[in-house]
Parts: structure tokens; sequence; C-alpha cells
């Protein structure tokens, strides 16, 4: 047979083996049939074996057609290789039988009684299977068939693979690597209306050790998401009723299930509706018929590619206010009118500092790192009571840690909150240095100021983003501490009138303050109980 | 005379694979579902299974998988026999603990070598 090639006119070169391919299968019945004629007189015992190869035959047949049928729509070389690799087990299954009845036959009928049936049983054979080389030398490559998206699957496949193995093991053992995939694990929603689909799938990822449900059609699918966690959908596109692009269009228009990644299902002629799809926001698309190393490769992808985005949203969350990274998704800095927005102004917070009294000294003491791993635990223990009190961490700048209450959220008992706050920040201090009894320095001692008042809040710059305050209330508030006094709580006068009645204080001052003159400022000693 | 299992859910393919191992002197018992498979291996002990994976109740990696996982059975040698156009599918037979693998349409001769092999490496572990 001549080789298919790609790049000459294939249109003529695959009408030639689509010729070749009805030629035979239809030889094959002739054959056949005039072996059963013959041995209606000749010998009658071989007639029940030869209607077997006949119907097996006959059955060929039809699958053949039913290729060559379906390529009168689309008439391309990839779409016919397509058709025949998605039939190629049954074509095989029916190839089977005819060549091992004649061979069978072949060994009964004896060659010099029965010349002519045994010829025509050779011919039989060699036809069979000169037909079955053709369909096996109609192999699809593997990203094929469908052009459009071809370089996107070679892309996705090896990004895939590339996250499970090491890139010399590539690509020669990409077939035998992948099938070594690690267990899985995830729950996946299988939404196909046909059974023998569903089926399928749901057996092959159970294989895989993915928990998996089905659902039947897309109202059952969008009522199970709704009410169970997912963490991947494999929609089919084509469904009565409700199709999978309404399931799609739907859940990508909901807040709350659009994060969870969905790949499309798609017949050979869905290719244009699968862009369609993934320009909806789908996440991928698998064509049927499956093959399993594809599909484990984008199911492995997808999945990664959601732990990865969780990963960035957690890291993203530690970085700025939850609100305030929602709203910087559409944040363009060179924006004026963006940078309005995201810079807001507050009438009344509360901006703590803490600084580590004598730090330059210590450092000199101890090695870097060892000076990095202590403060790492001190601010720690200052990071967990931020979140005790539900206030905001806005930066450390050295040794100092600069939080603030009342922002981005206003709360009316900003001050209170702060207040107790910087008394368990000496209590942390206290016992940490307890802890460090042992270790070669002197104990950490830390100084706090506090002060309240307007503040504006919010990103600036073009990267590197943090929430940020500015203000003279932050300038204030830093003085507070920079002339404070070690291990004690200075609070200005402004931040002292909205808790005097909640907290004791002791007088301090006026003093000089640098850049503001003199100020009352107090000293926070504790609650009153 | 060596017993053979074959588990094959096409009604042509098992009256002539059946016949034709006959033919070579082996015993043959036909079962027509991977559950049935599964269930003849332990009725029938058989010296070997050629088990077809696409089959219909329970299929031939399942079957594979119990028969190779209950111990009274666990030691009869399997031959996957598959029609599909899957490159990894040999990869996957074997993975769910089949001895070897073939495909069809079948070329007696190989097969038979296949079978052989593995009857003789099943004795030769038995005389030990």
């Amino acid at each position: 047979m001549n080789t298919v090639k790609t790049g000459s006119s294939s249109g003529d070169i695959i009408k030639w083996v689509e010729h070749d391919l009805s030629t035979h299968a239809s030889t094959l019945i002739a054959y056949t049939k005039t072996l059963l004629e013959y041995a209606n007189s000749a010998c009658p015992d071989f007639i029940d074996d030869i209607n077997k190869i006949l119907s097996a035959n006959e059955k060929l047949f039809k699958l053949i057609n039913k290729c060559l049928l379906n390529n009168t729509v689309n008439n391309s070389e990839i779409y016919f290789k397509a058709l025949i690799s998605s039939n190629r087990h049954d074509l095989r299954n029916s190839i089977n039988p005819i060549i091992g009845y004649c061979e069978m036959l072949l060994e009964d009928i004896d060659k010099k009684t029965h010349p002519k049936a045994y010829e025509v049983l050779e011919q039989i054979l060699t036809t069979a299977r000169r037909l079955h080389n053709l369909i096996e030398e109609l192999n699809l490559p593997q990203s094929e068939p469908n052009a459009v998206v071809k370089k996107d699957v070679v892309r996705q496949l090896s990004e895939a693979l590339l996250l499970h193995f090491p890139p010399q093991m590539l690509p020669e053992n990409i077939r035998k690597a992948s099938i070594n995939l690690p267990p899985q694990s995830g729950e996946l929603l299988v939404v196909d209306d046909q059974e023998s689909n569903r089926d399928l799938l749901s057996c092959r990822f159970k294989r895989q050790g993915f928990e998996v449900n089905v659902a039947k059609n897309g109202r059952q699918a969008l009522e199970m998401i709704r009410n169970q966690h997912f963490d991947l959908v494999l929609l089919d596109i084509m469904m009565p009723g409700m199709d999978g692009y309404q399931v799609l269009a739907t859940l990508k228009s909901d807040e709350k299930l659009r994060h969870i990644p969905v790949i499309m299902i798609s017949g050979l002629d869905e290719i244009y509706s699968v862009v369609h799809c993934i320009k909806m926001g789908a996440e991928d698309y698998l064509q049927k018929p499956f093959h399993q190393v594809i599909l484990n490769a984008k199911i492995s992808a997808t999945l990664e590619r959601k732990r990865l985005h969780e990963k960035s949203e957690k890291l993203l969350l530690n970085i700025l206010p939850q609100e305030i990274a929602e709203q910087l998704k559409d944040y363009d800095p060179e924006n004026r009118d963006d940078i309005r927005k995201f810079s807001k102004h507050f009438e009344e917070v509360t901006v703590l500092f803490s600084d580590l009294v004598g730090f330059t000294k210590l450092s000199t003491g101890i090695s870097a790192q060892e000076l990095v791993d202590e403060l790492n635990q001190i601010f720690s223990a200052f990071d967990q009571l931020t979140e005790k009190y539900g206030l905001e961490k806005i930066k450390t700048i050295g040794d100092a840690y600069m939080l603030a209450g009342g922002l981005p959220s206003p709360r009316p008992d900003h001050a209170q909150a702060v207040a107790n706050l910087a008394i368990e920040m000496l209590e942390v201090i206290v016992h940490l240095n307890k802890q460090n009894r042992e270790k070669n320095h002197d104990d950490f001692k830390i100084r706090i100021g506090i002060h309240t008042g307007p503040v504006v809040a919010g990103v600036i710059g073009k990267r590197k983003f943090n929430y940020d305050l500015w203000g003279e209330t932050v300038n204030i508030a830093s003085r507070m501490e920079s002339h404070g006094i070690p291990s004690e709580i200075q609070v200005s006068e402004a931040t002292y009138k909205l808790i005097k009645d909640e907290f004791i204080f002791e007088q301090r001052g006026p003093i000089e303050i640098k850049g503001k003159g003199k100020m009352v400022t107090y000293l926070l000693k504790s609650a009153r109980k | 005379m060596a017993k053979i299992l074959l588990v094959e859910d096409n009604e042509m393919n098992f009256d002539m694979l059946s016949r034709r191992l006959k033919r070579k002197g082996f015993d043959v018992v036909i079962a027509v579902d991977g559950q049935e498979g599964v269930e003849q291996a332990h009725n029938e002990h058989p010296d070997l299974i050629l088990m077809d994976m696409s089959l219909p109740v329970k299929d031939g990696w399942v079957a594979t998988q119990e028969i190779k996982a209950a111990e009274d059975t666990q030691n009869i040698p399997i031959i996957a026999l598959t029609a599909h156009a899957m490159s990894a599918d040999r990869e996957q037979a074997l993975a769910a603990g089949c001895d070897d693998y073939d495909t069809k349409p079948i070329e007696l001769p190989r097969l038979l070598s296949k079978i052989e092999a593995l009857l003789t490496k099943r004795h030769t572990l038995r005389d030990f």
C-alpha cells in the first residue's frame, strides 16, 4: 500500500485509500460467497464456518462504509484517520474471526480433494491480512486530528509531563512514563448523556484513584456542582435539554463556581465548538475516542494548575487584605482613576509601631542567621496577635513592626483592640525572653507607640504591591514609639481620650516631640478590670 | 493436557479461538464476561487464562486484578487479548497483573508460543 503522506494533495490520496479499503472489503465478501457456493455442492460440512466468515466480512464492510460515509462531509486525511482510529477496536474485532476461521478451514480442507476451495480460502486470508495492514497504517499522529489546537495539545501535554518527570526522560519514554503516573486524588464529575461514555470515563478515573460522580444531563450536573465539592468537571458538549455550552456559561457566570476547572468532552466534528468553549472559560478539551495517555496528562495538568492557582491566591492573601486583593485583580497602575480608587481616606484609625530596643547593638553579638531566626519568632507571635484581634498588619521595617486598626473595614473599637494587642505584645516579649534565657545575649526589649487619627490607605506603585498608610497620623504614631520608653506603651492624647475609661494610664510629659513641639502623652499600663 | 480459560464476549471470536486451541490439544473452558471469568478461574483452576480486555459486566482489567488478588488463583498466568488501538493498553494490561499481552487479530503461532512459554515457566516453578 502507498504510504499516506501529509503535505501532498491529501484529498486525492485519501480518496485513493478510501477506494482501496472499500475494494478490499467488498472483494472479501465476493470471495466468501464464491466459496459458499462451492461448498454447498462439494463440501457441505464447512458451510457453517464459511457462513461465519461471511457474516464477519459483512460486519467489517459496514464498519468501513460507515467511516467512508462520515468522511464525505469533511473530506480530509486527518479526519479520515481519526475515524479509522476511533473504529479500530471494532475493525480488529471483525477481522480477527475472518483470519481465524480461514486458517482453521485451511487445516480442515484437503488441498488435493478441494483445490478450488483451498485456493479461494487462501485469497480470502491474504485479502483480510492486507486489509488489516491498511487499517493499521492509517495511524493518527498523537496530537492530531485537529490542527486548529494541535500546538496547544502538544504544549499542554509536554507541560503536564514535565510536571511529573525529569526532561531527560522525554520524549522517548513519554508513553511508558505517563502510564506510571502516581496515583491521583480529587473529586471529578463526569457529565455525559451517553451511558457508555460515562461508564468508560468513570471506570478509568476510578482506576487512577479519583472519586468519580456522574451526571446524565446539564441540569443534574449544575445541581450536583452547587451541592457538592468538585475539583474538576468533565462536560460533554452535545446533550439533549441543557447542553454543555449552557452549563459552562452558567458555571462561569457564577461567582462561587467559576473557579472549578471544566474540561469539555467533544466529538470529532465539534472542533469549532471546542474553541468556542475555551473562549468561554473551559480549561481544556478531550476528544472522543479518549486516548488514555492524553486523558491522564490533561487531567493532571488541570488539577495541577488548580492547585497552583489556589496556592498563589493564598499567597496573595498573605500579602494583601482580602478585599484589596479582590479589587487589585482589575488594577491598572497606569490609570490615574485606578490609583484614586485603590487609595482610600479613613477618618479615624489607630496606628501602632513597635521597635526592638538596642537591636542594632545586639546584632553585632550574634550571627545574622541567628538574629533573623529570633526576629522571626517575635514577628510570628505578633502576626498571631494581629490575627487574633482582627487587625491589619501593615509591614515590618527591619526590626520594627507596624499595624493598624479600623481598616480596610472600619470598626468602632479600633483603639481598644490595638491597646489590648499592645499589652499582649509586651507579655509575648517577656515570655520569649524566659524561653531564651540560656541563649548568649541580652533580653529583648520593645518600645510601642500608638496614635489615632485620619489616614489614606491603599496600594500604589507598579510592582511589589503592598497595602500601606500615609498621613500625619502615621508620623505621630511612629514618634510615639521612637520617643517612648523600653517595655512601655506610649499613646497620644487622641488615643487616650478614646479609651481612657477602659484602660489604666500614667500621664507622661508634656515631652518634646521632634517636628511637633511639646505633646502630652500617656503610658498604657493595663486594662481596667 | 493443559486447561485454558478463555474469557471473551464476542461469540464468533470465542467459537473460533476455542476450536483452534482444542485442535492444538488444549482443554478449553469459556467465560463470556469478566465476572464469569473470575468465577471460572476459581472453579476450574485452569493452567492459563486468555483474557479479552473489553468485557461486559466486569472488564478484563478488573477481572485480572481480582484473579491476581485471590490466593487460589493468583498463580494462574494470564494473557491479555485486546483489539484496542490505545498504545497504553499493553502497559495497562501488564500493570493490572497480566503476564503477557497479544493483540487481535490473533496470529495463532505467536499466541501459542506465548502460551507455551508461560506454561513451561509455570511447570518449572511448580517443580521447585
